[in-house]
């Protein structure tokens, strides 16, 4: 193939499938293999005998050679979309891509206002400071942001929660808001406290990529002559440093979004949100393997995904990618 | 920070020109935000590695960890179908009425002043003791109690020696010896196991980790146990799981599994450039083997690299301790650490009867990733001096 846009790019998207069923296979080998018999899982504390255990093999999907059980599992991902059942909620017999789509959006909506405020906040953050390089401003600001990015967020969440509802309690209620110390549905200020232990830690580290990439671009040559030709500087960051400092910013999304739905195990259980984070958690403690697998699949593919889509936007805004670097 | 001190100590002209290594620890000693981030690290580590002592018998000073500060009670017996009186009682167990009827106010109430010809109805429990359950920090518990009694100081310096073990040894084995070694090996190398080793990073990479991380964890837990308990029986060394030998095996073998990756793909990066240079030439050229090249001429180019990805290493592994073993998947309940106490802090409400039980591990956990997280980006910038 040659090396101009549209090859590398059908290379690129080419590559996401392929991706997908590796990861899918390595998943299902992770959970399916290790953990010995489902069925025990499935039958709890009840002794199983072997002839209740082979129909539970197979109202659950487990019968037959591994080859044959993976088989059909993605046979129903591709033909219907069927990530299998629960083995914990049993009665009624629940699919986990039922059990994630009653989840999905509280978390979804949740984790993408998240998103935009890491960016949102982030790089005029990063800006700021990469503008102050060599004062006191610009180490000062990035420590500062970096103390939350070193609180784990079982603590994080529980100092949110205390700081909002006890100590910043008053400033809230001036503008009319009660921050509750659970999540209450339909209530707009219990978003806050998510939004906040989910974003606050990202600052720091979004802060300073934004910055390194920032000064690097600076010493481009092109810079130089902006200023040489005697523009002023503030056009110069807009229009010249900023466009391509922001650039490789991008690598960094499926990272933060890695980060923001790992986050939200650990708060959405602890905050009472009622969403796939939660969920998981619940999963995990339950040992409910097919949901587990079924999360991990759509994460990994979310990133595969959005990792490809950079990649191809990449191509049309900056023609010097030649792909050295990154393949996922 | 600034660049002011690069060309002050013109006096300490070396007689021989600094190595490169030399040159960027004596820039690094220069920035204070490293200098304080590696003695608070020497501080913490040095106080988790002292309690090592303890598990070779020497006195620490230190409370046992798991030891719960629980009172004793004890109940009445009935002997010969009568219950004994109170001074049986107390002569058997050797202690002061006065005493028992001072901690059991509720007994004296109900059966009026307690004295040695009191009896009371047979299987009555009596408190023997002071229960130091959630106690606020005093002289005797230092960083107060939780909620068994155990004393939170010692549990925290118990729970320093668990993170020193599980960094120190996740990174040296998937940050150093998978992913600098294969890293190296792949770069200089090249070819089909090139491909190979990079094909499989790719893969890795193309999981989102902290969520592969969790399942490979709560997948093998059960199972890493299991083969624990039998190597205990075979071997008869039977303080394996008391020590929590399973949890740090199970845990540092996930994140090696997983962490390797990165680290391999930026180690071939350098090398390929590297490979290029004279000395390598030279080096094939008089017959070196490439273990020796590996090891004598290409690892030194890439060691400050590899001082970056340790210090961020560390942090993340400390971080990571604390979230799994909160999630139920980490470290299990007789062990101290971090996570454990994190867990049994409870929420917002325990945090504003019982404020200590947070704080303490939190005054731990966040010296440690925030000394961690600033040597790392303090080395990157001395690496990177365009970029200060």
């Amino acid at each position: 193939m040659g090396y101009g846009p549209l090859p590398i790019l059908l290379r690129r998207l080419a590559l996401v499938p392929i991706l997908v069923f590796v990861v899918a296979a390595a998943t299902y080998a992770l959970t399916h293999v290790a953990p010995g018999d489902p069925v025990k899982i499935i039958g709890g504390a009840r002794q199983v005998d072997p002839e209740q255990a082979e129909l539970i093999r197979e109202e659950f999907g487990l019968h037959g050679s591994y080859a044959e059980r993976f088989g059909r599992y993605v046979w129903g991902v591709v033909s219907e979309g069927d990530l299998g059942p629960s083995y914990y909620y049993r009665s009624p017999k629940r699919s986990v891509q039922e059990l994630l789509g009653e989840r999905i959006w509280v978390s979804a909506h949740i984790n993408l206002m998240v998103l935009a405020l890491i960016f949102g906040l982030g790089i005029p953050i990063g800006v700021y400071v990469a503008v102050n390089r060599g004062t006191w401003k610009d180490p000062a600001t990035i420590g500062f942001l970096k103390i939350f990015d070193s609180v784990p967020s079982p603590i994080m969440i529980v100092l949110v929660v205390w700081l909002m509802v006890e100590f910043l309690a008053p400033f809230f209620n001036f503008f009319g808001f009660n921050v509750p110390a659970a999540w209450t549905p339909g209530d707009p200020a219990s978003y806050i406290v998510p939004l906040v232990a989910l974003s606050i830690g990202a600052f720091g580290g979004m802060g300073r990529f934004v910055r390194i990439s920032m000064l690097a671009t600076m010493d481009e040559d092109y810079v130089r002559t902006a200023r040489a030709k005697g523009l002023n500087e503030r056009y110069i960051l807009y229009r010249h440093v900023l466009r391509n400092g922001l650039l490789p910013l991008s690598t960094n999304f499926g990272l933060a979004v890695v980060g923001v739905i790992a986050g939200s195990i650990v708060i959405e259980t602890r905050y009472g949100i009622p969403g796939v984070g939660a969920f998981i958690f619940e999963s995990i403690t339950q040992r409910d393997w097919n949901v587990i697998l079924g999360f991990t699949l759509l994460v990994a593919t979310l990133i595969i995904v959005a990792n490809a889509l950079i990649d191809v936007v990449y191509i049309f805004i900056d023609p010097r990618i030649r792909f050295t670097e990154r393949i996922a | 920070m600034t660049a002011r001190s690069e060309h002050t100590d013109t006096w300490a002209m070396p007689d021989r020109p600094e190595t490169p290594f030399r040159r960027g620890l004596r820039a690094l000693l220069h920035k204070r935000v490293a200098v304080v981030s590696i003695l608070v690290i020497f501080v913490l580590y040095g106080a988790g590695t002292y309690t090592f002592l303890d598990a070779f018998g020497v006195d620490t000073g230190l409370q046992d960890p798991t030891k719960t500060n629980l009172s004793e009670r004890r109940s009445t017996r009935i002997v010969d179908g009568e219950p004994e009186s109170l001074g049986v009682f107390a002569e058997r167990l050797a202690v002061d009425i006065a005493l028992i009827s001072e901690l059991n106010p509720d007994l004296a109430e109900q059966f009026g002043p307690l004295t040695p010809s009191t009896v009371l109805p047979g299987q009555t429990e009596i408190v023997l003791g002071v229960d130091e359950t959630l106690q606020p920090p005093s002289s005797r518990h230092w960083f107060g109690t939780d909620r068994t009694g155990r004393d939170l100081f010692s549990r925290s310096l118990f729970s320093l020696r668990t993170t020193v073990i599980i960094t120190v040894i996740a990174v040296i084995l998937g940050d150093f010896v998978i992913g600098l070694g294969l890293g190296l090996l792949s770069g200089y190398r090249g070819g089909r196991l090139d491909s190979a080793i990079m094909r499989l990073a790719d893969l890795v990479l193309a999981m989102p980790g902290l969520v592969y991380l969790i399942v490979i964890v709560a997948v093998f837990r059960d199972r890493v146990t299991e083969w624990f308990r039998a190597l205990e029986e075979s071997t008869g060394a039977d303080w394996l799981i008391a020590q929590g030998v399973d949890d740090y095996v199970l845990i540092v073998a996930a994140t090696s599994l997983l962490g390797w990756a990165g680290a391999a793909r930026f180690y071939r990066g350098q090398v390929l450039s590297l490979r290029e240079r004279d000395f390598i030439l030279a080096a094939e050229t008089i017959g070196a083997r490439t273990p020796r090249i590996l090891v004598r001429h290409l690892f030194p180019g890439v060691m400050p690299w590899f001082v970056v990805g340790f210090s961020a290493a560390m942090g993340a592994m400390a971080g990571a301790e604390v979230v799994l073993t909160w999630l139920g998947i980490g470290i299990t309940a007789p062990t101290p650490s971090f996570g454990t106490m994190v867990a049994a802090a409870g929420g917002f409400t325990s945090l504003t009867q019982y404020p200590w039980m947070l704080l303490v591990p939190t005054l731990f956990v966040l010296p440690i990733l925030l000394a961690f997280n600033l040597l790392g980006d303090a080395i990157t910038d001395v690496l990177n001096p365009r970029l200060r």
